[in-house]
């Protein structure tokens, strides 16, 4: 390819940069954006706290324990937390079960438990909890307590048969199980570093992943798409093409219209920074904020300069090689009415990509995936823009599934760029109804047939 | 020397749009490209200017293959167009930077060509004191004529050295018409090298001294217009008489071309048989108020080559 098949891009980045930026739509957007961003942080703090006011505060006010187990146990001590300062436990030894459902039925308390602990033949303690009839507390209310005292009395019996605290803590720890293979050398293999299956936490921040690429790609390519077709409609291509090249004119569209998605990101990031820090100043323990950004930070297992430089590098490859595809199909159809017609092509490829994104989250979730379909994924051009990056911050692909899938992706993306050099000339001039996929490849055909560009007397 | 082309040729899978094409500019001037529509004159500029490839044949500037990205061509696209939804400052800025002219020369050409053209209130917005001052005009604001004007100082803002000018007359009123006519006479007087696509044959006839015209592809007719008309001798009689004059017409068995208030056109062989024919109406008696014997007008010549071909095909 000549140098001066770019020669003029500069010019064609300016001045789709400055009407982007100048469009009404643009500013708009940008504008709503900024003020979600701004707002986001206190009215989620906000929510937080209000939720969380309530979740503290238990409504259970009196808990009458019956165990008949007869171990040690001082239930007084139950429930020290701090969300039942006003609860009342009761140790009710006295009389038998019955006896106590029926107080606590003619108490007329509504707001009153009463749990029946009991060692059954079969080999197990069972905990009943009962509310009378009457009762206010809902579900909700009496599960919360249900697990802390369950947690409570689960250490409370092995206290009773004088297990010490340490031996409590050793005998507490998380069991964890997995399968290993051995090696052809007789030893066993190395752990692996990619996970098979993901937390529903992290099954959210790959779909946000996913949807922010989605925007990227979508908004980027409509914006290159809608450009080309005016430019075709409204005939100015013809002015254009005596002073830049098919393919500058494509790569100053694109750069424009990617820059504008981050300076809009950019901007809404930066909003964002801004509220957390007025949150941080105002509330001083952040009011939250910390804990929030933790719980979301500490998922990306893989965020590091290095892993964040690869997925924006993936990225920029991804809406290149959309926006390539965009600039084709654009370029194929003649009138603006037609170009939703037109789309068609692009919309499918990037749906199918994107979906298949989203079907590896959800496979991954439910434990059904495995390292095949997490490869195919990853190394599929169509996918691995909306895929590699996210997967790749949350630490669950390594760097060399994310450099193949660059090489691979840029492959194809320098083919489509050669296919679209080929065929994008006779595509800007021509004028008729949408041009389909059989006919654009017909067109690159023919210009393999009669010398392409190469005969070009410049 | 300064613009040759030759064998410029196009082809569309197996149809044949543009067929060996050669002609040269030699010197300062306009060069006419005539041809009824489809005759391949849009594509054979468009390959002039790069910006369709050829399928055989050159393009020379000054000796050189021509290379439109890296010299000053000016061009007004036959099937014209602006963008609808942006500033028309904004858009000849652009277009000047695309030609590398400085912004600030742009601007001083800008208003000048504003100016020149009429076009000035749709370029600077007013201020009236104490209003608001007022949007810059978008181009869908426009009338096709004032947009015409728009494209025609895009065109002229690099003071081009080959201006192209495809159709440019096309859909404006007498007044506009003078006015672009004014232009193109100044760019000639300038020394300028222009090429001109016009179905207005009396416009050619006004600005061009070498034409080409073409035919489904062909070059069908090339030269000099003055040796082109000389070539055809002098065999257009115009006659006007007091009285008819149809029996000597059917004497000397000539076809009538036209017939109009103010006279009938025949067809003569020759200058002697137009004699003859004027020695008989003396004679006769018919009182001749008007005649006049001349070479066809490019208008004739054009329908005559063009219709010839379409006849052949």
């Amino acid at each position: 390819m000549r140098k001066s098949d770019f020669t003029g891009w500069r010019e064609v980045f300016g001045f789709s940069l400055r009407q982007g930026v100048m469009q009404s739509s643009y500013k708009g957007f940008l504008i709503f954006m900024c003020v979600v961003m701004l707002a986001l942080m206190p009215v989620m703090i906000l929510i937080q706290n209000r939720g969380a006011g309530k979740e503290d505060e238990s409504r259970v006010t009196k808990l009458t324990v019956y165990d008949e187990t007869k171990l040690p146990i001082d239930y007084t001590q139950a429930l020290s937390q701090e969300r039942y300062a006003k609860l009342q436990v009761i140790s009710g030894t006295e009389g038998d079960f019955e006896e106590h459902v029926r107080a606590l039925e003619e108490s007329g308390e509504s707001t009153e438990l009463l749990v029946h602990i009991v060692y059954e033949e079969a080999g197990y303690f069972n905990l009943t909890f009962v509310k009378a009839a009457n009762a206010e507390l809902k579900d909700e209310d009496c599960s919360r307590l249900m697990e802390d005292f369950e947690s409570f009395f689960g250490e409370a019996k092995l206290r009773a048969v004088d297990v010490t605290g340490e031996q409590m803590a050793f005998i507490s720890q998380d069991v964890e199980t997995q399968v290993r293979y051995t090696l052809e050398n007789g030893e066993i293999a190395p752990k692996k570093q990619e996970q098979e299956s993901i937390s529903q936490e992290e099954y959210f921040i790959l779909l946000g992943g996913i949807t922010v690429v989605i925007m990227i790609v979508s908004v980027v390519g409509s914006n290159i798409a809608t450009s080309i077709v005016t430019e075709k409609s409204t005939r100015v291509v013809e002015y254009l093409m005596i002073n830049v090249r098919p393919m500058a004119l494509i790569v100053g569209k694109i750069l424009a219209s990617l820059l504008l998605v981050l300076i809009q990101f950019g901007a809404m990031g930066a909003c964002y920074l801004i509220s957390s820090g007025i949150c941080r100043a105002l509330f001083g323990d952040g009011g939250g904020v910390d804990m929030m950004e933790a719980s979301v930070f500490s998922r990306f297992l893989g965020l590091n300069v290095i892993n964040i430089i690869f997925a924006v590098a993936v990225i920029l490859l991804g809406v290149l090689f959309y926006s390539i595809i965009a600039g084709l199909a654009g370029a194929s159809v003649s009138k603006l009415e037609e170009m939703a017609e037109g789309m068609k092509i692009y919309q499918m490829v990037m749906m199918l990509g994107s979906y298949f994104g989203i079907f590896m989250a959800i496979m991954q979730m439910f434990g059904a995936s495995n390292d095949i379909l997490l490869y195919i994924g990853c190394l599929l051009p169509v996918s691995a823009p909306f895929t590699v990056p996210v997967y790749l911050l949350l630490g669950k692909i390594g760097l060399p599934v994310t450099l193949l899938s660059i090489v691979i992706l840029a492959a194809f993306t320098a083919l489509l760029f050669a296919f679209t050099a080929r065929v994008y000339e006779a595509l800007i001039f021509y004028n008729g109804n949408v041009m389909k996929i059989k006919d654009i490849i017909g067109i690159a055909k023919s210009r393999k047939q009669y010398g392409g560009k190469e005969d070009r007397q410049a | 020397m300064s613009l040759e082309v030759k064998n410029l040729s196009k082809k569309y899978g197996e149809k044949t749009v543009v067929d060996s094409l050669s002609f040269t500019l030699e010197k300062p001037g306009v060069y006419a490209l005539l041809g009824t529509n489809g005759a391949g004159k849009t594509t054979s500029i468009r390959m002039i200017l790069g910006m369709l490839a050829n399928d055989g044949g050159q393009v020379l500037w000054q000796g050189r293959p021509i290379d439109p990205m890296n010299m000053n061509v000016g061009y007004l696209a036959e099937e014209r167009g602006l963008y609808p939804k942006y500033a028309l400052m904004d858009q000849l800025l652009y277009f000047a930077k695309l030609k590398g002219v400085p912004k600030e020369t742009a601007k001083e050409r800008i208003a000048y060509w504003a100016g020149r053209l009429e076009v000035e209130e749709y370029l600077y917005p007013k201020k009236t004191k104490g209003k608001k001052k007022e949007k810059p005009k978008l181009a869908e604001q426009l009338s096709k004529g004032n947009q015409q004007k728009i494209q025609l100082m895009a065109a002229l803002l690099s003071e081009p050295e080959l201006l192209i000018l495809d159709e440019p007359l096309s859909g404006l009123d007498p007044v506009n018409t003078d006015i672009f006519k004014g232009i193109i006479r100044e760019e000639m007087e300038k020394g300028k090298y222009l090429i001109m696509s016009s179905h207005q044959m009396a416009t050619i006839e006004e600005f061009c001294e070498d034409i080409t015209i073409l035919n489904r592809g062909k070059a069908v007719l090339q030269g000099n217009l003055n040796e082109i008309k000389k070539s055809y001798g002098r065999v257009n009689m115009f006659v006007k008489c007091d009285n008819p004059f149809e029996d000597i017409i059917q004497k000397h068995n000539m076809p009538v071309i036209n017939n109009t208030p103010d006279g009938k056109q025949l067809r003569v062989t020759g200058e002697a048989q137009a004699l003859d024919f004027l020695s008989d109406l003396l004679a006769s008696d018919k009182q001749v108020v008007k005649f006049e014997l001349r070479e066809p007008s490019l208008h004739e010549i054009f329908v005559e080559k063009a219709g010839a071909t379409h006849e052949e095909e």
